[in-house]
């Protein structure tokens, strides 16, 4: 098992602490771009009628929650779920005994989509930029979309191996000194992380070897239908690390919490700040 | 009012939508019509003038409307207060806001 697989069976399979990514207003965030919708109900009533894809494949599906859900809501009549996870893998199968749901290890730096189907509808959430080989993956799935099919990425674009801007370290640094101590406590003071800090024991390798250029090869082998700006370009440097100190009850924290996530908002709906986030959908390029 | 109200919208218990009305404190002082050529006149009249932008332009109604019940006793209130100030302040740097009030600095 190499050190982004360890990191990544440890997160999937022990206790989750609080994350920056499951705090409840970044739905709301989302969803406010999405037509009030979660981002897979979005795509399935604009893109397929409100109607299931008939054969799905999610991308780096993890432990399998979100396919679950999808599968829930009716996104998919069938889904093939791949991750490199072997640990992530095994919660998946145990958590989807009984649904139209197939999991098989797969690493996309080397591994193509097993199989020779074409599928309808192929998501990725929040995988891809862990992903160094980003043109085998991507051609992959250009294989394996069928002709009228569906490519939706959701997840982190910002710069690689988060190597903020000036002006984002700037930005939220003068927020952070805003804060009181204890909001903070976990990352006073937002820098630039070092490359050992991601092979550091606990780090995970392969957390943001990719950012920007997702989007950019993206583009490159797709046909963009829509590009959707999440955001979380400050509120993500800001809170990630200081996640465990936000609590959602007291309304004072929360209110701190919903202004910087307001402020990145409306900084970047004026493009005056590249959205870290988005929704990519798109389609196979037409010749 | 867009700003401030989308600000607004994240404050413990979020107050009313911020009106033109809530904004004419800020005009108190003096008479708007002055205020606003206030700069105006000082460029006109004396041969250098430094303007400096304060801000007061959605910290103040948002302060007035929305937070003034909080116990500024505590640290994470005094912090929203803060908060909003830098947040202003960007906003204004990048023209997204005007700034209601200003340090003029003039030379005969």
């Amino acid at each position: 098992m190499n050190d982004a697989e360890s990191f990544w069976a440890a997160a999937q399979t022990g206790a989750s602490l609080p994350s920056y990514w499951s705090h409840p207003y970044l739905d709301v965030i989302c969803q406010s771009k999405t037509g009030g919708k979660w981002f897979l109900d979005y795509v399935k009533d604009r893109y397929f009628g409100g109607r299931p894809a008939r054969s799905a494949v999610s991308l780096g599906c993890g432990s399998g929650e979100v396919d679950r859900i999808a599968f829930s809501k009716g996104i998919f009549d069938k889904l093939l779920g791949l991750d490199f996870s072997t640990e992530g893998l095994k919660v998946a199968r145990a958590a989807a005994t009984g649904l139209p749901i197939t999991y098989v290890r797969s690493d996309f730096n080397t591994d193509a989509i097993p199989g020779a189907d074409k599928h309808d509808l192929i998501y990725d959430y929040a995988c891809f930029h862990h992903v160094s080989n980003l043109d085998n993956i991507l051609a992959s799935i250009d294989d394996h979309l069928s002709d009228d099919g569906l490519f939706v990425q959701y997840g982190y674009c910002g710069p690689a191996r988060m190597q903020w801007s000036p002006r984002v370290i700037d930005l939220s640094n003068n927020l952070l000194q805003r804060m009181p101590m204890r909001l903070r406590q976990s990352m006073p003071e937002l820098g630039r992380p070092t490359i050992q800090q991601f092979h550091a024991p606990g780090g995970d390798p392969s957390e943001a070897v990719r950012g920007s250029e997702v989007p950019e090869m993206t583009r490159a082998y797709f046909e963009i239908l829509e590009e959707i700006d999440l955001g979380f370009s400050l509120s993500h440097p800001i809170f990630a690390q200081n996640a465990s100190h936000i609590d959602t009850s007291d309304p004072s924290v929360d209110a701190i919490f919903k202004l910087v996530c307001q402020f990145e908002d409306i900084l970047i709906s004026e493009g005056l700040l590249p959205s870290d986030t988005k929704v990519i959908i798109a389609r196979r390029r037409r010749v | 009012m867009t700003i401030a109200n989308r600000m607004l919208s994240c404050m413990p218990g979020a107050g009313a939508p911020i009106t033109r009305r809530d904004l004419a404190p800020l005009y108190d002082f003096g008479d708007s019509y002055e205020n606003d050529r206030l700069e105006g006149v000082l460029r006109d009249t004396c041969s250098a003038v430094e303007t400096i932008d304060l801000g007061g332009t959605i910290s103040y109604p948002i302060w007035r409307l929305a937070t003034s019940h909080l116990d500024m006793d505590r640290e994470e209130n005094v912090s929203i207060a803060l908060l909003l100030q830098v947040m202003e302040m960007e906003f204004i740097r990048k023209r997204l806001l005007s700034s209601h009030v200003k340090l003029f600095v003039a030379v005969k």
